[in-house]
């Protein structure tokens, strides 16, 4: 709880460092908005509408007050409210990182329990090269391989956009078909995220399948598992009952930062997939230099970030029964 | 110490990588086959050629040579990390060590919550808001890059230095009258150097990772000047005929990566070996 209110607090000190970088630079944000072939008197009234003329601290704390109640302000690119770019974006994004991050989850787990029944053997050590590879390959890299391979020599998969299902009920594609019961659009939704969502996925699986196989090999040699053993219980038995449940702590918490890494990820991958997603967004904001745009969408990620962490947290005390029952007592 | 680092096969080759990457990076106006090609040239009536013995890794949409790009693109990116660590590094442990040695004082409370600013959006995201305030350019981007660095550096030392400023043998010769700054630099900075030593060698290879996204994106080194992000972006234009332009810069960032990366890991087991 104290954790969840020092990070509200980060953000929104975060806030106040970008809001008065972007107004402190040179370059004139009216001028920007109006292009140069306005004439001055004109630029001068959007300065006087924007509040540029007033000092920092009260710019800010007009913006502040709008944000609080969920305006952030106008989009100099769309011409549209940011908040409702936000909303008409967001849900793109998100259903595409759950994807990635369920990918990343059954891949990356399975192969370290994999890599560690074999230890040492040959399936082990393909595995950990190929998490080696995994984890040095950057992901638009993926990306721009799986749209070579997928895209064009071996086109099997959509490789750009995602399917648009109307009426949009929460804007994410698989959700809605199944809300209509519309099955054939559903797998033809699914079937846009297998590429953009697989090249965002494959860093974290690499990263997961490290992480689990080195704690689960570390476990392994604890006096538990070898009692275990020792009693005769079958080896999967052991494998997925006694051994695979606390090795999982460490790879949890490293989920909550792969979460925050893969939404860093999508702004190059929705790139790639011209996915229409918030990470697009945010970077055509960027190249725009439609600041309004760009703190909505650093705020929003933000959010997210926490929430994944304290997502994180739980799941932990889950796992792990000695964190459950101090919190339990109040410790 | 060689022998002990010699004995893992990986880490020798990572550090062969390495070394090699150094030094083509040094050298590369001497090497590489078109060294004009690196900057804004065209030669039209060599565009577009697939790898030949002529241009080894092809030629571009304007006719520059790939393999002399790429060298140069790695010169940039070797300096580029260079440069952001070595003013990330000294800065985040500097504030790393005095934040974790007077614990729980006022400079420890205002250190931990600004790395906490810097901490509370993905590294990525922070680097391009950065570089995007600011005008796209090489220059900026190292900068954007720099500012998101140190605070992990400073997390790294905190939790160090204020497990080690906790033991006796520091309480003593604070008594015995040993001034703070001595101890920070000459008892406490010693104790962290290995953990140091292993990021900063994998932080080499995340740096490119990063500073080649930036410049993917078009929000770092400008073209003409070959990097890498940059090259394989463009050559993502003209895939699949073109394959060339994009998959030899891609694998030229893989295989930097994968050299720092695994000398890192060298280095970190040479250091736990020695815990032992």
């Amino acid at each position: 709880m104290k954790r969840t209110l020092w990070s509200v607090a980060a953000l929104i000190g975060l806030s106040i460092l970008i809001f008065s970088l972007s107004r402190m630079l040179p370059g004139d944000p009216a001028r920007m908005a109006l292009g140069p072939r306005a004439p001055e008197y004109v630029v001068e009234e959007l300065r006087v509408e924007m509040r540029l003329d007033q000092p920092l601290h009260i710019q800010y704390g007009y913006w502040a007050s709008g944000v609080v109640r969920g305006d952030f302000g106008r989009s100099l690119m769309t011409r549209r409210a940011v908040s409702q770019d936000i909303r008409a974006y967001l849900p793109a994004t998100i259903e595409l990182v759950i994807f990635a991050a369920t990918v990343q989850v059954i891949f990356g787990i399975a192969l370290g329990v994999l890599s560690t029944m074999y230890n040492g053997r040959w399936v082990d050590n393909i595995i950990r090269i190929v998490a080696y590879l995994g984890i040095v390959t950057p992901a638009f890299v993926f990306g721009v391989i799986f749209l070579l391979i997928f895209g064009y020599l071996w086109p099997i998969l959509p490789a750009a956009g995602r399917l648009s299902v109307e009426p949009a009920i929460t804007g994410m594609t698989t959700v809605d078909s199944l809300l209509k019961g519309d099955f054939s659009s559903f797998f033809r939704a699914i079937s846009h995220f297998i590429l953009p969502g697989t090249a965002l996925a494959m860093n974290g699986v690499a990263q997961l399948a490290r992480v689990t196989r080195s704690s689960m090999v570390d476990n392994l040699k604890s006096d538990y598992v070898d009692m275990a053993f020792s009693q005769g219980l079958n080896e999967s038995k052991i494998m997925f009952k006694y051994l695979l449940r606390p090795s999982l702590i460490p790879s949890v918490s490293m989920m909550a930062m792969q979460f925050a890494i893969l939404f860093s990820n999508a702004f190059l991958v929705e790139l790639i997939f011209n996915w229409p997603g918030l990470s697009r967004y945010g970077v055509n904001a960027m190249l725009y230099k439609d600041f309004n745009a760009i703190i909505a969408v650093v705020l929003v990620l933000g959010i997210v970030f926490i929430i994944a962490n304290i997502l994180a947290d739980t799941i932990i005390a889950l796992l792990d029964p000695r964190i459950r029952l101090q919190a339990g007592k109040g410790a | 110490m060689w022998y002990k680092f010699s004995r893992s096969k990986l880490s020798v080759i990572g550090l062969f990588i390495v070394v090699s990457v150094i030094l083509l990076a040094i050298f590369a106006p001497f090497i590489v086959p078109y060294p004009l090609h690196a900057g804004a040239y065209t030669d039209f009536a060599n565009a577009n050629q697939a790898p030949s013995a002529e241009f080894l890794m092809g030629s571009d949409n304007i006719g520059r040579d790939i393999l002399s790009r790429i060298v140069f693109g790695l010169r940039s990116a070797i300096t580029m990390s260079l440069f952001v660590l070595a003013i990330s590094v000294p800065f985040g442990v500097f504030m790393g060590l005095i934040a974790g040695y007077f614990q729980r004082s006022l400079i420890d409370s205002v250190i931990t919550r600004i790395t906490d600013i810097f901490l509370s959006v993905p590294p990525l995201v922070l680097a391009l808001v950065i570089a995007s305030l600011l005008e796209p350019s090489l220059r900026n981007a190292m900068l954007a890059i720099t500012i998101m660095w140190w605070p992990w550096y400073t997390r790294l030392v905190y939790g160090q230095a204020s497990s080690i400023s906790r033991l006796d043998f520091v309480r003593a010769s604070e008594l015995s009258g040993v001034k703070w700054w001595n101890l920070l630099f000459k008892e406490i900075l010693p104790n962290c150097v290995s953990p140091i030593l292993t990021k900063v060698t994998l932080d080499m290879g995340l740096v490119i990772i990063i500073a080649s996204s930036l410049a993917f994106v078009g929000l770092g080194e400008q073209p003409p000047a070959p990097a890498l992000g940059n090259m394989v972006a463009d050559g993502a234009k003209y895939m699949p005929e073109q394959w060339w332009m994009t998959i030899f810069p891609a694998l030229a960032i893989m295989i930097v990566v994968l050299g720092f990366n695994l000398l890192g890991d060298g280095i970190r087991d040479l250091y736990s070996m020695e815990d032992k």
